[in-house]
């Protein structure tokens, strides 16, 4: 992993496992963050729901949101905004492939 | 006619009445009239012939989420549209809500609910821990008195008390459970298994599961047995902790609890190769796991189907097990004469099924449980299992436009409500759910407004779907000024 500094932009190794099951994990700065194709596009989201630390690479997907499976927390991959509890966020990333690499690129919330 | 309905030509299999062969089951009256060859369907309104199907007592969920965020639109998506006249609430309400929660749905829905209380006087709570701290979470000062009143109110559906152990919460549900169970004289309901840590150990603390285990009584029940995560029933090496056989010797029962989290093949397992074989099946469905891994009832007693267990032994433990341990064998679990006509019909499909746990793991099997009708009271109604999955059912959201989808909905009365309660939010901490479901209270006594309608229009205002979140808790998850906006816009 390298950072871009001053962007809050992440390089990455292009995560396989992305391809076959269209969601991979990977780590960025010691954070686990899920990494999804949601259609034609990749969006990444930190792996722990703020919440209660719900696994949200466990977490349903739909539309262009994802539900953590423990509390029903559903979060826009766009924004980070929880759509159904007010004032919370998650951490969301804009995603490229550059260079057989994964350009994360933070968004910040809130 | 002798009867209102026959079911003829099926497989009956009732193994609390040792049934188990092709015969006819007779209905009149809304109970059960007779099971046997005797049966002349020429003396019936109706005969169902149900060649090539199984009949079997209506099932028993005995642990789902009917109530509050985690549940469902309607509740008849998981209840009688999936083949499961009755099921059990688990701990989607408490002391301050139960009353709520009953009351929106009884007479509304065809499936008969029952309920276990949370330990905390809210019900299951999913809003911010922030909130939470403020608002319900203080389980050392259990409102006693409170948990009285209402389980004495209710002991008709409340029967167990739902307590948890999980690791980062340490003892403090265990002991309001006990303090509640105490006063009031109901089981206590025992969620074990570590949610929301990836099932690792959290750092620096030790599992609870042991201690807890022998805290239980006979007629208690632990729920999740099945569970891979940390804190579940194994040690380190696989094998199951003496505490656990010891508690099932004296009488404590266990339950499956299937969920989204709580069963993993590897458990599984290992708990089953050391005899450990749970009393009863439940699905624990949410809208978490609608979509799966859970799916429905019938899907989770398909699983147990495939790996381990008889259908003799899944439909005893769907059917008369959580009947007798609720108490409720006097009514249902049974094709008794005399007891409420509650049947379940299904088929059995042959082919190539994916069963997934709740930790990635797979399994191929070749059968799967069909429900095709189950008779509620007497009446029939087909399964329909795509109604459960539409989003707008399984999916607690606000409203994204400006105007709610269903709030043209309201009549006067209801518009009327929406604008006074609203003036009445105007200077509510809204950072205190139980304070805002007491102004709601207060507003429909003023205005004698029913209170089925003076909900339903909250939520018809306020979200995509209704929900039967107690008003004061999901208010307090919404956004203040838009609330205000959306009630004064009515």
């Amino acid at each position: 992993m390298s950072t871009e500094s001053g962007t809050q932009a992440y390089r990455v190794p292009y995560p396989p496992e992305l391809d076959k099951d269209d969601l991979a994990i990977v780590e960025v700065e010691g954070r686990e963050v899920v990494v999804l194709k949601v259609g034609d596009e990749l969006r990444a989201i930190d792996r722990e729901c703020p919440h209660e630390l719900g696994d949200l690479g466990e977490g349903l997907l739909f539309g262009k949101n994802i539900k953590c499976p423990v509390h029903g927390w559903i979060f826009d991959l766009s924004t980070g905004r929880c759509l159904n509890q007010r004032g919370q966020w998650a951490p969301v990333y804009d995603v490229a492939v550059e260079d057989g690499a994964l350009r994360l690129h933070e968004i910040s919330g809130g | 006619m002798r009867y209102d309905l026959v079911i003829r030509g099926g497989h009956v299999l009732d193994p609390a009445l040792g049934i188990d062969r092709i015969t006819s089951v007779a209905v009149k009256d809304n109970k059960i009239a007779a099971v046997g060859d005797e049966i002349d369907a020429n003396e019936s309104e109706r005969v169902i012939d149900a060649s090539g199907q199984y009949v079997t007592p209506g099932w028993f969920d005995m642990h789902v989420h009917a109530y509050s965020h985690l549940a469902f639109s309607h509740p008849d998506t998981i209840g009688v549209l999936q083949g499961v006249p009755t099921m059990l609430d688990a701990g989607g309400a408490g002391a301050w809500t139960y009353d709520d929660c009953r009351a929106y749905w009884e007479g509304r829905c065809k499936t008969d609910i029952f309920a276990f209380v949370m330990y905390n006087a809210a019900g299951i709570y999913t809003g911010s821990q922030a909130i939470l701290d403020v608002e319900t979470n203080n389980a050392l000062e259990v409102p006693v008195e409170d948990w009285k009143d209402v389980i004495g109110r209710n002991i008709d559906r409340i029967k167990m008390v739902k307590s948890a152990a999980i690791t980062r919460l340490g003892f403090t549900p265990v002991a309001a459970a006990q303090q509640i169970s105490e006063a009031s004289g109901v089981p206590i309901y025992m969620h074990v298994g570590d949610i929301g840590d990836f099932g690792n150990q959290p750092k620096h603390m030790t599992i609870i599961t042991r201690e807890v285990m022998d805290m239980l009584r006979p007629g208690d029940i632990v729920t999740h047995v099945y569970t891979g995560n940390w804190g579940n029933l194994l040690d380190d090496r696989g094998n199951v902790y003496p505490e656990v056989v010891a508690a099932r010797k004296r009488g404590v029962l266990f339950d499956v609890g299937f969920g989204g989290l709580n069963f993993g093949f590897e458990a599984y397992d290992k708990l089953l190769h050391q005899g450990i074989v749970t009393d009863v099946i439940s699905s624990d469905l949410q809208g978490v796991n609608i979509t799966g891994p859970a799916h429905s009832l019938a899907h989770v007693m398909s699983l147990f189907l495939n790996f381990g267990l008889t259908l003799k032994d899944v439909v005893e433990r769907v059917t008369i097990n959580p009947a007798k341990s609720q108490g409720l064998d006097h009514m249902i679990g049974s094709l008794t004469a005399g007891y409420p006509a509650r049947i379940t019909v299904f088929g059995i499909e042959e082919g190539e099924y994916t069963f997934r746990d709740c930790e990635g793991g797979k399994r191929t099997g070749s059968r799967m449980i069909r429900p095709q009708f189950c008779v509620m009271d007497g009446e029939v109604i087909e399964s329909d299992f795509e109604a459960g999955t539409v989003q707008e059912n399984w999916s607690f959201m606000p409203a994204m436009e400006d105007i709610a989808p269903n709030a043209g909905a309201l009549d006067g009365e209801q518009r009327e409500f929406a604008h006074a309660l609203a003036d009445d939010y105007k200077n509510a901490n809204w950072n205190d759910g139980r304070g805002l479901h007491s102004i709601f209270k207060q507003r429909i006594e003023s205005t004698g407004i029913d209170a089925r309608r003076a909900s339903d229009a909250v939520y018809d205002l306020l979200l995509e779907s209704r929900f039967c979140v107690p008003m004061g808790w999901m208010l307090n998850g919404l956004e203040k000024d838009e609330t205000l906006r959306r009630l004064t816009a009515a």
